[in-house]
């Protein structure tokens, strides 16, 4: 097979995905917009107005949405990652071809989510006329370096996944504990100093801050370990891929 | 030239006795060992030759499908070597990755990237696809509106558009109606003229005969023998046979009769007396018939009846139609031949029945129904069943 018809293959499988996902519902794509819209909103009225976490950031609310819509992202990513060699289970058990697509155009069908959650977004803070960020060239990297740590991530976990299904439980977890563990509802300001170095070993709270910082611009917490989330998130993705590669010829007989 | 070499090739699964698919079950059973292993493929070697229809049968579980996977590439053999020497279609199964959700158009153009169309190629060619399937009607109906029948012929339809010098299939011709077969038989045939090879794991035997070049029998992952396709198919079924009657069958399907005169043995011999089972048209066929009287039967009679490939009946007689039954049998063992002076019969498998009866038709000492075939094969160019002897004059 050559490269292009790895993408050919890759663009139906996650157009095939997108279509079924929104084939059978009334609303179509606009669920996939309502869900970080109406989570936007609990959140928003929860913490910002009954417990006032937002007091003294003007940018509150659009920091507020755009971590909603990049952990949405980052957690069915994940989800559908993880889970995305089993459902395949069929064309693994019966057609030769190479494995690495099947979490690729999961993690492609997760992504044009994002994308079009993110224009809606950036449409309703041109509509509000909030303030856009200079280095807003800069966000794109960011968003490069969110879906890389997704997409190893999956390379990681769907292998996993099919020897030991423990990990759809280990995970939902895991993603509890990383939701917490980041600034998405809380502001970084909020946490006391000293722990801001260990907060941002996790990767997701550095790539959340940085896609702030780039876009909406909060300009109040700096994160201190940008370098070491890059390289985090490049060893996760290579990790991945070459435990993917390894396991790969035997996917047929786990499943 | 041989474009697929099989060398010693095995196979094995750890098959759990308690699968360990979670941590718990890893944990509380890591030092119980709780898995064997299975042997599905044991020490195979085989070679297929550049151009050729290849097939392979065996019995339920006796590793057919386990090859053909090793051959596609999908399973890694335990030890011993899979060269290929050309391009593999990738699957064994038709309609694989078919979504009930999608339109027949989607599912032509989904299924055939999944097989490795370039999906540019697979979007010219969606309308002869439809077409070849019959289904240009329904082109936009949902894949769950159709009948199986429909949905194998759009499978079918899409796998033939798959570009590989190496075809590999399992089962596929057990469905769709005849005629539909007879048209995926003459896709092959025309794959075949192209040069390329055709491997079929099946369980119809006549397919097998009436098509493949060579064939291999497996059983218990085990090769038990190799090569023409008629020979192949024989010792799978006399296999069968030797099974059937080891479960006390005396009343097997392929046989019947009081066996007080009973056949002991069956050979085909060619013109000049040697033991044979492919003849050329026009050639001169004997089937010689031993059988063994346990007492003295007042008459007897022999019949050997003639049957195309598909079971249509071309011709039968018997020696009380041709005035030539024993009478007055006594105990003892007995040979009778028949011999075809000229067997006008054209290219194909053709099939017989040997009875012997009594004094009518109902009193049947012993029946053999189909059990016996032989090849006829012919370079002249002449088309159908029968050659009827002919000459063509010219006048002005």
């Amino acid at each position: 097979m050559s490269i292009r018809n790895y993408w050919d293959l890759v663009r139906e499988l996650a157009i095939t995905d997108l279509k079924l996902k929104y084939k059978s519902s009334v609303l179509g794509y606009f669920w996939s917009l309502a869900k970080p819209l109406l989570l936007f909103t609990v959140y928003y009225l929860v913490f910002a107005v009954f417990l006032k976490l937002g007091r003294g950031n003007v940018n509150f609310p659009q920091s507020l949405i755009l971590g909603v819509v990049l952990w949405i992202f980052f957690a069915e990513a994940t989800m559908m990652g993880m889970n995305s060699l089993l459902s395949k289970g069929d064309l693994i058990k019966k057609i030769a071809f190479p494995r690495f697509l099947i979490p690729l155009a999961s993690s492609l069908t997760a992504l044009f989510s994002l994308l079009l959650n993110l224009v809606a977004v950036f449409f309703i803070f041109a509509v509000g006329g909030f303030a856009i960020s200079g280095t807003i060239y800069l966000f794109p990297l960011v968003l490069l370096e969110l879906y890389l740590l997704a997409l190893g991530l999956s390379f990681i976990l769907s292998p996993l996944y099919l020897r030991f299904r423990d990990f759809a439980h280990l995970w939902e977890v895991g993603l509890q504990i990383i939701f917490y563990l980041s600034p998405i509802i809380y502001p970084v300001a909020l946490v006391p100093e000293r722990f801001h170095s260990l907060l941002f070993l996790n990767p997701i709270a550095q790539i959340i801050q940085d896609a702030r910082l780039t876009s909406v611009d909060t300009g109040t917490v700096e994160p201190t370990s940008r370098l070491f989330t890059i390289m985090l998130t490049i060893a996760i993705f290579v990790v991945g891929l070459l435990l993917f590669r390894r396991s790969a010829p035997k996917f047929a007989e786990w499943i | 030239m041989d474009i697929v070499r099989v060398t010693t090739l095995t196979k094995t699964f750890r098959i759990p006795t308690d699968r360990k698919t979670t941590f718990k079950d890893l944990i509380v059973h890591f030092t119980s060992g709780g898995s064997s292993t299975l042997t599905a493929l044991n020490d195979v070697s085989f070679s297929v030759p550049r151009g050729q229809f290849f097939g392979i049968i065996g019995p339920n579980g006796s590793g057919k499908s386990t090859l053909l996977k090793c051959l596609a590439g999908i399973l890694v053999p335990t030890s011993g070597h899979v060269k290929v020497e050309g391009k593999v279609s990738p699957f064994l199964e038709l309609g694989v990755g078919f979504n009930s959700e999608l339109t027949a158009v989607e599912n032509i153009v989904l299924n055939g990237t999944i097989l490795g169309v370039p999906r540019r190629e697979i979007l010219k060619r969606v309308d002869t696809i439809l077409h070849f399937a019959e289904l240009e009607k329904f082109a936009q109906m949902k894949l769950k509106n159709f009948s199986s029948g429909m949905q194998v012929r759009l499978a079918f339809s899409v796998a033939i558009q798959v570009d590989a010098e190496i075809l590999l299939m399992d089962e596929v011709l057990a469905v769709g109606d005849a005629r539909f077969q007879e048209k995926s038989f003459s896709v092959f045939n025309e794959f075949k003229r192209q040069g390329k090879t055709i491997i079929l794991v099946t369980h119809d035997l006549t397919a097998v005969e009436k098509y493949a070049d060579r064939a291999i029998l497996l059983d218990a992952g085990k090769v038990v023998t190799y090569g023409e396709p008629i020979k192949v198919v024989r010792t799978y079924e006399e296999r069968n046979r030797a099974r059937n009657g080891a479960a006390g069958a005396q009343k097997s399907e392929n046989r019947w009769g009081t066996r007080e005169v009973e056949i002991t043995h069956v050979s085909l011999l060619g013109a000049q007396g040697g033991s044979h089972d492919t003849f050329s048209t026009g050639e001169s066929l004997s089937i010689e018939v031993s059988y063994r009287a346990k007492k003295a039967v007042p008459r007897l009679t022999v019949g050997i009846a003639l049957y195309r490939y598909d079971g249509y009946y071309l011709y039968g007689t018997n020696t009380e139609v041709d005035g030539v039954s024993p009478t007055n049998v006594a105990e003892g063992e007995y040979t009778v031949r028949l011999t075809y002076l000229a067997l006008d019969l054209l290219e194909g498998i053709y099939k017989f029945d040997i009875a012997l009866y009594g004094e009518d038709e109902s009193k049947v000492y012993d029946y053999l129904y189909r059990q016996y075939s032989f090849k006829v094969t012919n370079a002249t160019g002449e088309e159908g069943t029968l050659r009827l002897r002919h000459r063509w004059e010219f006048s002005s």
